[in-house]
């Protein structure tokens, strides 16, 4: 495929981006990063914010969500308007009082008695998905990369990042949490994968060995692939790492998602809009604001 | 022991005594027929599946005539190796004696719950291409479905409402497809736990662990009444036993079950696993939803003693052998 045609997808799916609205906030929130430079307005989002200053992933319900409120911020965080910055002051605060269940002492007690048949450590927490929950890798990788595009300090971001850590399949990569379970390890997941080596990336050697790995599997794992939403994620996180491989799967997911557009959603598009940027859009700014060093 | 654990321990009990009584106040409205009917066809390869599912759709005789119907298969994860999910080729023999017995339409509907990239899924499982073969029949990936609430009724779980999608509440006549299987958690999952890929995990996230901290026994009931199945066409040609749901060796069982009522499916395919249902949690909980006892099911095709087989068991569900 040549590079002519190249931006010209990339173009067809920016303008049915612009022309066409989305279903929930994940949708919402990944247009308006693809679309920062095209005119985007954050209101629409900011006004889909719950008193509490958390998204749920449509408007006006609940359970709250870690996830959509960490999307959230990465997506408004461009903007930088008063409003936006407000929005986002209180997002934080929700952020900083939500932690997974495993983070109370009650809980750790029963997981290191009781619980034993997934192997983790409960003393390492993250985010939950929703409240009332125990701690998964998407939402923790997404709510790191927020603290991490704001510039925010915070006595969270280290201990999430050791929760990811220590959910890593032991090959290598992540799925949605459970890395080992009745003795058997488990196959990560390509999207979870690329998530938590963006929210791990350029934090130090600590985390080097590991992000190696999953990146190796990446590449590996989506060669071949057909699925713009998971190449679209392995592209951004192969970019961000300088990883060889990244040139091969963008090419490949540019022709997925010509071949596939008629049919893919507004999130999908929008994320493979952001890989297709040149470089992909890593959520980050280069060099990427660390958090506190691995423990 | 110090004093801390001794706490922690009260508050566990406290909880677990919470927890007893909740479940006994709960609320299992009664939708039992009188009779249940559940039919055993054996099938020893998937190449078969056209015509051992149009026998048994003409001994359990679902009414789809003129009806939206929602297959909701079992599509969890893919694994060259391991039999995770309902088999496509199925899928698609379904999909065609459904239309044959002149259903409006059909849709393919499912939620997977460890998995948010639903078209890989798609891809690596076979089911797209069968679909794409048939030309008839559409896919709903539920996760990211429309949505709309539902009060759950029997009080069995905390939860306030549930937000179920749109596609499986607009659907006249809802098939469970599930793959028998033995699971870590729940013992088995059927027809009934197959309802856990119903609810949306852009709303619950990946797993939908709310289910599971409401205990996915009162979960896997809550579902049962707040979403009905109204008939199981499951798949044992292939089924799974040990550590299921996902890492369990295949156990050749060499049949299909169909049924009208989800908890006489259910109670059935224990029995061809060498399980007795009566001991499984949520099947006791959820009796006055359907017939658990052989007297109330007119089992059709094969006798079950003839075709099952003594699934390997997790140490923990040793209890479960009938």
């Amino acid at each position: 495929m040549s590079v002519e045609s190249c931006v010209t997808i990339r173009s067809q799916i920016l303008q049915r981006l612009a022309t066409t609205s989305g279903h929930g906030i994940e949708d919402t929130a990944l247009r308006l990063l693809a679309l920062r430079n095209s005119g985007a307005d954050p209101h629409a989002l900011l006004g889909t914010q719950h008193r509490s200053g958390a998204w749920s992933a449509l408007p006006d319900i609940e359970p709250l969500s870690a996830f959509h409120t960490a999307l959230a911020l990465l997506a408004i965080r461009p903007f930088q308007t008063s409003s936006v910055r407000q929005a986002a002051e209180r997002a934080f605060e929700w952020l900083s009082e939500l932690r997974g269940l495993e983070s109370h002492w009650l809980w750790q007690w029963k997981f290191r008695l009781f619980d034993k048949q997934v192997r983790f450590d409960p003393s390492k927490s993250g985010w939950p998905w929703v409240p009332g929950t125990v701690s998964w890798v998407a939402p923790t990788a997404l709510s790191l990369l927020a603290f991490r595009a704001w510039h925010r300090a915070s006595p969270r971001t280290a201990a999430a990042a050791a929760m990811l850590m220590d959910r890593a399949c032991p090959q290598g990569g992540w799925n949605a949490g459970n890395s080992v379970v009745f003795g058997v390890n488990l196959d990560p997941h390509p999207d979870f994968t690329a998530m938590a080596v963006l929210a791990l990336g350029g934090c130090g050697p600590a985390y080097e060995a590991l992000l190696n790995r999953s990146l190796n599997y990446l590449a590996t794992r989506l060669e071949g692939s057909s699925s713009p939403y998971s190449l679209a994620w392995g592209v951004m996180a192969l970019s961000a790492n300088g990883h060889r491989d990244a040139g091969n799967l963008r090419r490949q997911l540019e022709c997925c998602a010509a071949a596939r557009s008629a049919a893919l959603t507004q999130r999908v598009l929008a994320l493979a809009a952001l890989a297709l940027e040149d470089p992909p859009c890593p959520f980050l700014e280069d060099p990427p604001y660390p958090f506190q060093e691995a423990p | 022991m110090n004093r801390r654990s001794l706490l922690g321990g009260a508050a566990l009990a406290a909880t677990t005594a919470l927890v007893i009584r909740q479940s006994k106040a709960s609320h299992v409205p009664h939708r039992r027929a009188r009779l249940s009917r559940v039919a055993v066809l054996r099938c020893d390869r998937y190449e078969r599946a056209p015509q051992v599912v149009e026998q048994g759709l003409q001994l359990v005789r679902p009414s789809v005539h003129g009806k939206r119907v929602l297959l909701k298969p079992n599509l969890v994860e893919y694994s060259p190796a391991a039999p995770i999910n309902t088999h496509p080729m199925l899928i698609a023999s379904v999909i065609d004696a459904l239309y044959s017995l002149g259903a409006a339409s059909v849709i393919v509907a499912e939620g997977p719950g460890n998995i948010r990239d639903t078209d890989l899924l798609l891809d690596e499982s076979g089911l797209r291409a069968q679909l794409e073969i048939l030309k008839r029949a559409s896919f709903v990936d539920l996760n990211f479905d429309s949505v709309m609430r539902v009060v759950p009724g029997t009080g069995l779980t905390q939860l306030e409402e549930i937000w179920i999608p749109t596609t499986v509440q607009s659907a006249d006549v809802v098939i469970s497809m599930p793959k028998i299987k033995t699971h870590h958690w729940a013992g088995v999952t059927l027809s009934l736990k197959n309802s856990f890929g119903i609810l949306p995990g852009s709303i619950y996230g990946w797993p939908k662990n709310i289910l599971h901290w409401q205990g996915i026994d009162n979960s896997i009931v809550e579902l049962a009444v707040s979403v009905p199945i109204h008939f199981v066409i499951a798949d044992g040609i292939e089924a799974m036993e040990g550590n299921g749901p996902l890492h369990g060796p295949m156990r050749c069982l060499g049949c299909l079950v169909f049924a009208d009522d989800p908890v006489a499916a259910d109670a059935t395919c224990c029995r061809l696993m060498g399980i007795d249902p009566n001991r499984v949690r949520y099947l006791q909980m959820a009796s006055p939803l359907g017939n658990l006892d052989t007297t109330h099911i007119e089992q059709r095709g094969e006798a079950v003693e003839r075709v099952a087989q003594q699934f390997e068991l997790l140490p923990q569900f040793a209890h479960l052998r009938g």
